[in-house]
């Protein structure tokens, strides 16, 4: 595991997303909550196009990329 | 809808095959606690729940145990790959391979076939998110024994994950359940159906 590698920062940051969202679903008055997910948000846009850069599109409509790209079963190289 | 990511929620990468791990994890896949039963509950409850905030912890919730059930796929997906006729007769996994081969299958360790009668779907908010404490808490004593029966490292780190998970949907239901009955008459919660008998105000 090696944390500092994009695709470990990449299911960091949207896991840390979903999980505030999770939290918003029962707080969703929690302005400390909203500004940290605006924060996470921000990071996600940056390491989210690293990430497909590296490892191919991450949502479908790309054609072959989409289909040649690992899928998240296969037993990868794993950097992360 | 849905719209499919290319990820898993949490990496997996088990180097060693182990048939007898793949079986015994093969029940919260498709066993009476696994996965695909807790993505059918909410997702199925979520119809009936009176306020926004539980029609949206429902579909969260059940979006993400959907996505838990791809990553207990891939841990069995990747324990039973390139496995030897030897590997395969050796602790049991012939009778899964035999109806089965290496494909992924919701059944339960025992070989049960999954059922929807593992969950309930009663149209009553208490009702069905009492139930939903319940299931959580029943799966994480499933990963607790998981835990128990399997050494390998990279197996155990995802399980221990997907236990973490369970603990915290347990919390955010719990949360759930309060948020109603706040809004509910104290003297009053069972002896009626919310939604049905007095509609709670919707916001």
């Amino acid at each position: 595991m090696n944390a500092d590698s994009i695709k470990c920062r990449f299911m960091a940051i949207r896991f840390s997303i979903w999980d505030l969202h999770l939290y918003l679903d029962t707080h969703p008055g929690d302005t400390q909550a909203m500004q940290l997910l605006e924060q996470y948000e921000t990071q996600y846009a940056e390491i989210r196009r690293q990430y497909e850069e590296k490892y191919g599109p991450f949502e479908p409509g790309n054609g072959e990329a989409w289909l040649k790209s690992p899928w998240p079963w296969e037993l990868g190289k794993g950097d992360c | 809808m849905w719209e499919y990511q290319k990820t898993l929620q949490y990496p997996i990468r088990i180097q060693n095959p182990n048939p007898l791990y793949a079986k015994i994890i093969q029940s919260q896949y498709g066993g009476p606690d696994g996965e695909l039963g807790a993505s059918l509950r909410y997702l199925s409850q979520r119809f009936s729940m009176p306020t926004p905030e539980l029609r949206g912890l429902l579909t969260d919730i059940g979006t993400e145990e959907l996505g838990h059930l791809e990553m207990v796929g891939t841990i069995v997906h990747q324990l039973t790959r390139n496995l030897s006729a030897d590997e395969i007769k050796q602790n049991g996994f012939e009778s899964y391979f035999v109806d089965h081969t290496n494909g992924v299958y919701p059944a339960s360790s025992a070989g049960v076939p999954f059922t929807a009668a593992y969950l309930q779907c009663k149209g009553d908010a208490i009702a069905d998110l009492t139930e939903d404490l319940a299931a959580e808490q029943k799966a994480r004593v499933t990963y607790d024994n998981i835990l128990r029966l399997v050494d390998d490292p990279d197996v155990r780190d995802v399980i221990k994950f997907l236990r973490e998970r369970e603990i915290v949907h347990f919390q955010r239901f719990g949360e759930g359940l309060r948020l109603l009955t706040d809004r509910l008459n104290a003297k009053n919660f069972y002896a009626f159906t919310p939604g049905v008998d007095q509609p709670v105000p919707v916001r």
